[in-house]
């Protein structure tokens, strides 16, 4: 199978795991071999104590990739240019390989509930979300890279599907993708879709990142909780994508309940049987 | 830029509104607020059943996300209020808080600052109210403290180096890592003796002066006397160094031969745990 080439040329980082605080400790005293780190980047946009100063050290040693949680390029409120350019300079400080955000819209009406909340995925909706996106890429100067939520809930205004609504988006905007499989898995399981099939609508060329997770399976219906190891269904999907796409920059998300350095480095390291010998990229 | 979308609009203004009302889903989807934005009978006109969820509880998975993240951010800032008032109540505090409060700002280290004003206008008071809020108090110090602009300090040898006659007009500037509080209680051992997990009692009303401040990326307390706290108050506020003694000698407590002779060590301490940013000397020269 010809395996297809992200548009960018964007590196693929290898197999990374988001930077934590509790791992602090562990990093600055073993320094450890792992490919690439992705942080928050909330977490320090707006600090000058300890986690910043830490950080700092972190990107001389390793390639950083920085994924918000508030841009919330849904929301029908202004673009927040103060965050925008606090944004902006702290990639510039990292020198970061990309950086992104979430396909959600996370506050209106001035109010924030810190929580990414669904687009509903009609041409309306779609339409302002590219015009915001441009905005965004042009002040930011670099593509944004999209990620795919886990939604819990579907509305009656929706008139296409999420992967739809994504593959139009990335075209039009022009915008980078962050394929999360253990999301494509969370609303699946709630929409009760068949995830494979969500998949082939993905445009993969525009794919530059792979998130995995862990969730918790309610019975009912799932949530991504980000608190425990990769379920094979997941590891599936992420199989799916790398026979497709081929290596793409892949990173473990653990967030509640984290264990050690080791052991999220090691549950991250079980992609390697997935991923193509670099011969084949 | 395109017109507001006003279909978007209304859908995330009804469903913020409906996810973070504090009785829950249903009093949330059944208030005028939300019928307001958007009248509707059936939640199932704007939300689609799931295949094994219906449309209400959907949504409940977003109300339920809502508080659990924004109180457990709290607990995390305020980790003594939350002992004094034990888990439920401070769950039942922090709640109303969130929702008088709401988050306006990306940033989850902001969500905290109106915690103190809302202790203060609490009604009826809750349980130990004074003493909390001077634990909120330090609490919030602390805080803000850790996310506060690096400013680099200036050094013992440095601040030697200024010749004694100089000392009058002189003035420093406190690194921005810094909070001077002046507190109706003296919290700062029960808050240590909590961090410890040692039992101190809540004691009664004493006044107290505490310096927060972070050094070597740590934050850390230092407890002060009055006049300490009067002289680093008078500097923080742009006054000179004799000025910020003659405040602290007008306290009818103080000597001030004996002050005189404190506020050199004083000085030693707080210039080796890097209080201070700048020297100005001759400031009312320099500034006319």
């Amino acid at each position: 199978m010809t395996h297809i080439p992200n548009k960018w040329g964007l590196p693929d980082l290898g197999l990374g795991i988001g930077l934590r605080t509790t791992h602090f400790p562990h990093i600055l005293d073993t320094w450890p071999e792992i490919d690439w780190f992705e942080i928050i980047s909330e977490n320090f946009m707006e600090t000058g104590g300890r986690p910043r100063y830490v950080l700092d050290q972190i990107a001389e040693r390793y390639p950083i990739v920085m994924h918000g949680v508030s841009l919330s390029i849904g929301s029908t409120d202004p673009l927040n240019w103060d965050y925008l350019k606090k944004l902006k300079a702290l990639a510039d400080d990292l020198q970061v390989k990309w950086m992104g955000d979430h396909l959600c819209w996370t506050g209106v009406a001035g109010k924030n509930g810190h929580d990414l909340y669904p687009v509903p995925t009609n041409e309306e909706s779609l339409k302002w979300v590219i015009s915001r996106i441009k905005e965004v890429q042009d002040f930011l100067e670099r593509p944004l890279v999209i990620e795919n939520p886990s939604t819990y809930v579907s509305f009656t205004s929706n008139t296409i599907s999420e992967e739809e609504f994504i593959a139009g988006m990335a075209e039009e905007s022009d915008c980078a993708l962050l394929l999360d499989v253990n999301n494509v898995y969370v609303s699946a399981r709630n929409h009760g879709f068949e995830p494979e099939d969500y998949l082939s609508k993905i445009p993969l060329d525009r794919v530059v990142q792979i998130h995995l997770a862990g969730h918790t399976d309610k019975g009912t219906h799932c949530i991504d909780t980000h608190d425990g190891i990769v379920i094979d269904e997941v590891w599936q999907l992420y199989k799916w994508v790398m026979d497709r796409a081929g290596n793409r920059a892949t990173l473990l998300e653990w967030d509640d309940e984290i264990p050690s350095f080791d052991e999220v480095h090691q549950e991250v390291l079980r992609a390697r049987r997935f991923r193509k010998d670099p011969a084949h990229k | 830029m395109n017109t507001k979308p006003k279909d978007l609009e209304r859908l995330e203004r009804w469903m913020l509104q409906v996810v973070s009302h504090p009785e829950g889903i249903e009093a949330g989807v059944d208030s005028p607020e939300a019928d307001k934005i958007w009248p509707t009978d059936s939640v199932q006109e704007i939300v689609e059943d799931g295949p094994e969820l219906d449309a209400t509880d959907r949504l409940r998975v977003y109300a339920d996300m809502y508080f659990w993240r924004l109180i457990d951010v709290l607990a995390g800032d305020f980790p003594c209020c939350q002992f004094i008032l034990g888990q439920d109540e401070f769950y039942q505090v922090a709640k109303s808080y969130i929702h008088q409060y709401p988050s306006t700002s990306p940033n989850l280290a902001s969500l905290g600052q109106h915690f103190v004003k809302f202790l203060r206008s609490m009604d009826p008071p809750t349980k130990h109210q004074e003493f909390l809020i001077d634990v909120a108090r330090v609490e919030r110090a602390s805080e803000v403290c850790f996310d506060e602009t690096h400013s680099e300090s200036i050094s013992a040898a440095e601040f030697q180096s200024i010749a004694p006659d100089a000392w009058g007009d002189l003035s420093l500037d406190l690194i921005a890592a810094h909070r001077l509080l002046a507190l109706d209680h003296e919290v700062d051992e029960y808050i240590q003796a909590q961090f410890e997990d040692r039992h101190h009692d809540i004691s009664p009303p004493k006044k107290s002066w505490l310096l927060v401040y972070r050094n070597d990326h740590m934050i850390w307390r230092a407890p002060l006397s009055e006049a300490q706290y009067l002289i680093l108050k008078t500097l923080n506020s742009g006054g000179t160094l004799l000025e910020a003694i003659e405040k602290a000698a007008d306290l009818p407590q103080v000597d001030f031969e004996v002050l005189v002779q404190r506020v050199g060590p004083w000085f030693q301490v707080w210039t080796g745990i890097g209080l201070f940013s700048k020297i100005c000397r001759n400031k009312h020269t320099s500034d006319e």
